[in-house]
């Protein structure tokens, strides 16, 4: 029998201790929206002259200057009217609109007062807390998102078995990985639910421009599904096969598909040995794997953990194959778009997006990234 | 040729591929004045979300090269890239890192433009291209309509629902 696999016995050590103390802890990269301040805005609002008047007054309103959704129209006997901008900062130009839409201005005090405001609904809760202490909003917070700023969205098996597919992902790099300065490394991409790697490849830009490990991971997924668009697999092209270039050793095994194909004996991961990706307390845990009738789609639902940040090319390959999650280790400060050099993932307009954490065993990523092949494209 | 007659290929392209059930985008990779590979969307035949038009231009280039015993670093700085919608972020990165001539689109991509449209790919790239918009770009457009007015064969039944709901707005 063949010894084991460094990489696959590495990698169930980790997944099976217990007591194993992380040197790392993932990073969320989030959008300014979410890790920003509240933005405010000046806003005109009226004093009633009585608590009586103030359901007549929330109708009237309600008509002639329609309020946010995220802001409560009353604090007390204050109520508020619109902000300062849509009246040129003039309250007298108010006040003469109000009274040309019926509202009744004798039920409320001459002077207008002026409040901060949250000017768009404030996303966590510590943008809540700070839009309430100038005016009242309607807010429930996102379970989720407070889980993910907290840094408490992950259990310890979790870590342990994102840390295993992190170790899988160097060793592939460090056997395989030839990049260019602009993109580097290694690919994984994994099944949450099923707690198996799908997909693992190196860089392999010396043999193609386009062959960057998300490129590669993608396509070794298509193929798994019975696409694909490069000859990866023996079962393309006879002269793949002479080099043994990969393919899964029993077709329903569950085996990974790996490009290229020496990183297969880093694999061989026993099927008892499944990553435990997906939280046991599945109730907290929003499934968005793909459903069982209809079978997979693309990469939907499954999450993808890389050496290091990916370039634009593979931060959007990922995106469009609707990856929902992914893991990186170092950052890219040359081309990297999903934190050093932008966040893709927070850019308006796209339809899809997926959650990213950095910092996965960075320190040893780097340094792995050092020992790959470089050459000039 | 000048760029309406090439976007005139492209666009007879990207009928082909509207028929085959992909996204309707056609692709021209033009070098010393000739074509060398001609590409379209192959999503859903390959089940793989990344083969748009121009990455199928680029195989092709790439094996061209190889024929001809060419050096294919250098043709793709030589290459004008004419395609009937703007590239995709992924896709003008592509384009970028191969650091081509120039770039002639149809019309905008809203969902996913990389050169103005969502995010400016080139502003992460010390490479400039040439990139020129709205060519043909009415011709473009309502062959993606003519698209998204069906609903995607290959998806699953329950993307198609939200998929059918997403084009309404």
């Amino acid at each position: 029998m063949d010894p084991e696999p460094p990489a696959a016995k590495m990698t169930r050590d980790l997944v099976e201790s217990k007591k194993h103390e992380f040197t790392w802890k993932p990073q969320p990269i989030l959008s300014k929206e979410i890790t920003g301040d509240v933005i405010l805005e000046k806003s005109f609002v009226a004093v009633l002259k009585d608590k009586k008047l103030i359901s007549r007054a929330i109708q009237s309103l309600a008509k002639c200057l329609p309020i946010p959704q995220h802001l409560k129209r009353c604090s007390g006997l204050r109520i508020y009217l619109a902000p300062i901008n849509k009246f040129q900062g003039d309250s007298h130009k108010l006040k003469t609109f109000l009274a040309e839409k019926d509202f009744d201005v004798d039920s409320i005090e001459d002077d207008l007062e002026i409040v901060n405001n949250a000017s768009v609904a404030p996303r966590t809760k510590s943008q809540a807390a700070q839009a309430l202490e100038h005016w009242p909003v309607n807010f429930h917070p996102d379970i989720d998102l407070e889980e993910l700023i907290g840094g408490s969205i992950f259990e310890q098996e979790q870590l342990a078995s994102i840390e295993a597919c992190m170790r899988l992902a160097m060793a592939a790099a460090k056997e395989a990985a030839v990049g260019s300065a602009e993109c580097n490394g290694s690919a994984l991409i994994v099944d949450p639910e099923s707690g198996s790697v799908l997909a693992i490849a190196a860089s392999s830009m010396d043999k193609h421009p386009m062959w960057h490990a998300s490129m590669l991971a993608v396509d070794l997924v298509a193929k798994s599904q019975g696409g694909g668009a490069w000859s990866l697999t023996t079962s393309d092209r006879s002269r793949d096969a002479r080099e043994g270039t990969c393919k899964r050793k029993h077709p329903d095994d569950g085996q990974a598909l790996c490009y290229p194909h020496s990183l297969a004996k880093l694999l061989d991961i026993p099927r008892s040995c499944s990553l435990n990706l997906a939280k046991t307390n599945r109730k907290k845990e929003k499934r968005s794997s793909p459903s069982d009738k209809t079978g997979p789609y693309l990469c939907t639902g499954y999450w993808a953990v890389l050496l290091r940040e990916p370039c634009p090319l593979c931060s959007m390959a990922l995106l469009h194959s609707r990856v929902s999650r992914i893991f990186y280790g170092a950052a890219n400060s040359v081309t990297g778009i999903l934190g050093s050099k932008a966040a893709l993932h927070s850019v308006p307009g796209l339809n899809h997006r997926y959650q990213v954490w950095s910092s996965v065993l960075e320190d040893e990523c780097a340094r792995s990234l050092e020992q790959c092949r470089t050459i000039h494209c | 040729m000048d760029a309406n007659a090439w976007m005139d290929k492209a666009l007879h392209e990207a009928q082909i591929s509207l028929k085959r059930g992909e996204v309707p985008v056609g692709c021209l990779f033009i070098y010393k004045n000739e074509i060398i590979a001609t590409g379209s969307n192959t999503v859903n035949e390959t089940k793989n979300a990344t083969r748009h038009a121009e990455l199928n231009c680029i195989d092709d280039v790439l094996v061209y090269c190889q024929e001809n015993n060419l050096n294919s670093k250098e043709v793709f700085t030589k290459i004008d890239v004419v395609v009937t919608v703007e590239p995709c972020i992924m896709c003008a990165a592509a384009l970028h890192q191969l650091r081509i001539n120039s770039i002639i689109y149809g019309c905008a991509n809203d969902r996913f433009g990389g050169c103005k449209s969502v995010f400016e790919v080139s502003k992460v790239y010390d490479s400039k291209i040439n990139v020129v918009g709205n060519v043909k770009g009415v011709e473009a457009m309502q062959l993606l309509k003519d698209f998204y007015k069906g609903t995607n064969p290959n998806a699953p039944e329950t993307k198609k629902g939200r998929k059918k709901k997403l084009d309404n707005n």
